[in-house]
C-alpha cells in the first residue's frame, strides 16, 4: 500500500509537471469554465433565480467543464504514445490513484473558478459558505472518482472526447441531481425544505461505491 | 422450449386481455400493467446478467462471456425501451400526459442513456480483447447507477408512480390473488422470453466474432 | 535504494546467478488473428537471445509477452530465480522493454523522464545516476531539454536509457538499432554486453549486426497474412 501511494504521488507529479509546462490543455479547460459562467450570466441577466435554480445552474456548469476536462489524464497518454512507458513505470493501482488525484486537482480548480465567478456574475448570495465548501468537496471527489476509470476506457476508443462525454454524463447524473439538492441551504433554501444532509450522504455513498468498484476493475481495463 | 414458451405467452395474453377484470380503475387501459411490469423487471434482470457475465469475462478472459454480456445488454436496452413506452401509455391513461418528468420516468430515461453509452463505447473500440474488457467493466459500473435509479432514487423523491409490486410489495395485500397470479405468470413468461432471446443474440454475437465454429 | 537504480556499464547490476526467463506454450491472438501460437523458449542469465522473423511475425508481441506487458491468450511466461518463480509483482519490477512503440514524455526533459521512471519503479535516483545514464547514451549536453526537440535517433537513445534506468535483470530490446548512427550502434553493443553480466537480454531484430550480439537466435515463423 505504501508503494502504491508513493507510485501514485510520482505519477501525479509527472502529470502536473507535464501539464503545467505546456499549459494549453489546462488553460483550455479553465477557460471553458470561465466562458460557461460568463455565458450563463449573460443569458440569465436580470433573471431572479431562486436558490434551487441557482444551485442547478452552477452544478451544470461544473458538470460540463468536468465532462470536457476529466478525460485528459488518460487521453493524453494515449495520444502521445506513452501508455507503455507508464505501464512499465507504475503498477495499475498507482496509475489509477495518481490519475484520480490529478483529476481531483482539476475539479478543485474548476470549482474554485466557477463558484466565485458565478456568485459575482449572477449576484447570488452564499448564506452558508462552510456547507457549500463541504458539498463542493464532495462534488469534486465524486465527479473525478467516478470518471477516472471511464477516462481510461475511452482512451482506448476512437473519437475519445465525444465518447467520454457520452459515457460519463449518465453515470454522473445521479450525483449531479443530489448535489443540487444538497447545495440548497448554502444558497438560502430554508432548512427543512428538501433533505440536503441525506442528499450529501447519498452522493458520498454513490461515489464511494463507484470508487471502490473502479479500484478493482481498473487493472483489467488498463492492462492489455 | 420455444413451443412451451409460445403457448405460455398466448395463455398470458388471453388471461390479461380477456379474462382478467379491468384494472386499477383505468378500464381496459389498465391491462398494460401485465406487460409494463414484466418489461421493467426483464430490463433490470438483463442488466444484472450483463454485469455478471462481464465479471466472468474479466476473470476468465474467455470471449464467450463477452458475447453473453453484450447480448444481455442489448436485450436489456430493448426491454427498457418497451417499459418506457408502455409506461408512457399508462401515464397517458392515468394522468392524461405521456411524459411529465416524474422521478421514475426520469430515472428510466437516464438508464436508457447509460446503456446507450455502453453501445457507443463498445462500438468505438476496434480491438476485440480491449472492447470485451472495457465493455465488461462498463457493464459492471453501469449497474451502480441502474440500481440507484431504479431502486433508490424513486424512494427518495415523491412519485406518482405506484411503488413497485415486486419485489418489496407493500401493496401485495391490496391486489386480488387472481390478478397477482396473472402477473406472476406474465413475469415468468417474460423472463423465459428473455432467456430465449438472449441465447439467440449470444449466438449472433459469437458469429460476429467468428467464434461460433469453436463453441 | 540508490544502489538499485545506478546501472551503468561501469558499475553493472548485481548478477543474479540462476535467473531464467521462460515462455511455456504461450500464445496470443488479437481477435481472430493468432499472432503467437504456442511458443516455448528459455533464456538463462548471462545469455543474449535474438528473436528474428519477418515483419508481422509477432516479434514485438512476443517481447511484450516476455515483459509481462501483455496478457497471453494461452500458456504463460515467467521469470524464475534458482528454480523458484518470482511473483507477478516482483516480475514486473524485474523486466524492462525498449520498443519503437514506447514514447518518452515529450514535454519533460531527458533527466525528468529518467528520474520519473527511476522513482516510480521504487529507486530513489540520485543526480549521479541520471548523469551516468545521460553520459552512457551520449546525451549529457541535452539532458535538460524537453525530449520533444529530439531527433528520431536521439529518441531511440532515450528509449534505451529509460530501459536500462530501471536496471532490470531482464532486458528486452525491440529493434534497438533503429534510427541509430554508428556511435549509437556501439552504444547498443555496450548495453547488451553490460546486460550479459546483469541477467537476461532478448533482442528482437532483423538487423544482422544486432543479431551478432546474440549467443543464439530464435526464429518466428509466420507473417502478417498467417
Amino acid at each position: 500500500m505504501k508503494g502504491t501511494l508513493r507510485g501514485a504521488w510520482i505519477v501525479f507529479l509527472k502529470d502536473a509537471r507535464s501539464e503545467f509546462r505546456t499549459r494549453y490543455a489546462l488553460s483550455a479547460i479553465l477557460l471553458f469554465a470561465v466562458a460557461s459562467v460568463a455565458l450563463a450570466g449573460f443569458v440569465l441577466r436580470g433573471a431572479m433565480l431562486d436558490e434551487r435554480q441557482a444551485a442547478a445552474v452552477v452544478w451544470l456548469i461544473v458538470f460540463f467543464a468536468a465532462a470536457t476536462g476529466l478525460a485528459r489524464p488518460f487521453v493524453q497518454e494515449a495520444e502521445s504514445g506513452t501508455e507503455l512507458l507508464l505501464r512499465q513505470a507504475a503498477r495499475p493501482e498507482a496509475v489509477w490513484l495518481g490519475k484520480f488525484a490529478f483529476s481531483l486537482g482539476l475539479m478543485a480548480a474548476i470549482e474554485l473558478i466557477v463558484f466565485p465567478l458565478f456568485g459575482a456574475f449572477l449576484g447570488v448570495d452564499v448564506r452558508r459558505p462552510g456547507w457549500l465548501a463541504a458539498v463542493a468537496a464532495a462534488g469534486a471527489v465524486s465527479l473525478s472518482g467516478a470518471t477516472t476509470i471511464l477516462a481510461a476506457m475511452v482512451a482506448k476508443a476512437r473519437a475519445r472526447s465525444s465518447v467520454f462525454a457520452v459515457a460519463a454524463l449518465p453515470v454522473l447524473l445521479p450525483p449531479l441531481v443530489l448535489l443540487v439538492e444538497a447545495s440548497g441551504p448554502a444558497f438560502g433554501v430554508s432548512v427543512g425544505a428538501g433533505q440536503p444532509r441525506e442528499a450529501l450522504l447519498a452522493v458520498m455513498s454513490y461515489s464511494g461505491i463507484l470508487i471502490v468498484l473502479s479500484w478493482f476493475l481498473f487493472p483489467g481495463v488498463w492492462e492489455e | 422450449m420455444r413451443i412451451v414458451l409460445g403457448i405460455w405467452m398466448v395463455v398470458v395474453v388471453i388471461l390479461a386481455l380477456l379474462v382478467s377484470p379491468p384494472l386499477l380503475g383505468l378500464g381496459d387501459a389498465g391491462r398494460i400493467f401485465y406487460f409494463h411490469v414484466p418489461c421493467a423487471w426483464v430490463s433490470f434482470f438483463a442488466y444484472a446478467v450483463a454485469a455478471y457475465c462481464g465479471a466472468r469475462y474479466l476473470l476468465s478472459r474467455r470471449a464467450d462471456w463477452d458475447c453473453k454480456s453484450a447480448a444481455a445488454s442489448q436485450i436489456g436496452l430493448l426491454f427498457t425501451v418497451l417499459a418506457t413506452a408502455s409506461g408512457a401509455v399508462w401515464a397517458e391513461a392515468a394522468w392524461g400526459q405521456w411524459w411529465n418528468w416524474d422521478p421514475r420516468e426520469t430515472a428510466v430515461f437516464i438508464v436508457l442513456l447509460v446503456y446507450g453509452a455502453y453501445f457507443a463505447l463498445r462500438m468505438s473500440i476496434e480491438q476485440p480483447e480491449q472492447r470485451a474488457a472495457i465493455s465488461a467493466a462498463y457493464a459492471l459500473i453501469a449497474i451502480v447507477p441502474a440500481i440507484f435509479l431504479i431502486y433508490v432514487a424513486p424512494r427518495l423523491v415523491e412519485s406518482l408512480h405506484p411503488s413497485p409490486v415486486l419485489p418489496g410489495g407493500e401493496e401485495k395485500g391490496s391486489i386480488e390473488p387472481f390478478i397477482r397470479n396473472v402477473l406472476f405468470a406474465s413475469l415468468a413468461g417474460f423472463t423465459g422470453l428473455f432467456v430465449w432471446m438472449w441465447r439467440i443474440q449470444t449466438r449472433i454475437e459469437r458469429i460476429a466474432l467468428g467464434k461460433d465454429a469453436q463453441l | 535504494m540508490t544502489a538499485e537504480f545506478t546501472l551503468s556499464p561501469e558499475r553493472p547490476a548485481e548478477f543474479i546467478p540462476e535467473l531464467r526467463l521462460v515462455a511455456d506454450g504461450v500464445s496470443r491472438s488479437f481477435g481472430p488473428r493468432k499472432v503467437i501460437r504456442s511458443l516455448s523458449l528459455e533464456v538463462a542469465s548471462g545469455e543474449v537471445l535474438a528473436v528474428r522473423g519477418a515483419n508481422g511475425s509477432g516479434k514485438s508481441t512476443l517481447l511484450r509477452l516476455l515483459a509481462g506487458l501483455l496478457r497471453p491468450t494461452g500458456g504463460e511466461t515467467w521469470v524464475e530465480v534458482r528454480g523458484r518463480r518470482v511473483s507477478r509483482e516482483q516480475r514486473w519490477a524485474m523486466a524492462a522493454l525498449a520498443a519503437p512503440a514506447i514514447q518518452p514524455y515529450l514535454h519533460l526533459t531527458l533527466a525528468e523522464n529518467l528520474r520519473f521512471l527511476g522513482a516510480a519503479r521504487g529507486g530513489a535516483p540520485d543526480a549521479g545516476s541520471v548523469a551516468d545514464l545521460c553520459r552512457l547514451v551520449g546525451l549529457s549536453d541535452r539532458r535538460d531539454e524537453p525530449v520533444a526537440s529530439f531527433s528520431s535517433g536521439m529518441l531511440q537513445r532515450v528509449r534505451l536509457a529509460l530501459a536500462v534506468a530501471a536496471r532490470p535483470p531482464v532486458l528486452l530490446l525491440d529493434e534497438p538499432s533503429q534510427c541509430l548512427d554508428g556511435e549509437g550502434r556501439a552504444l547498443v553493443a555496450k548495453i547488451v554486453e553490460a546486460q550479459r553480466s546483469a541477467g537476461v537480454c532478448v533482442i528482437a531484430t532483423n538487423d544482422d549486426s544486432d543479431a551478432a550480439f546474440a549467443d543464439r537466435s530464435f526464429v518466428l515463423e509466420g507473417s502478417a497474412d498467417a
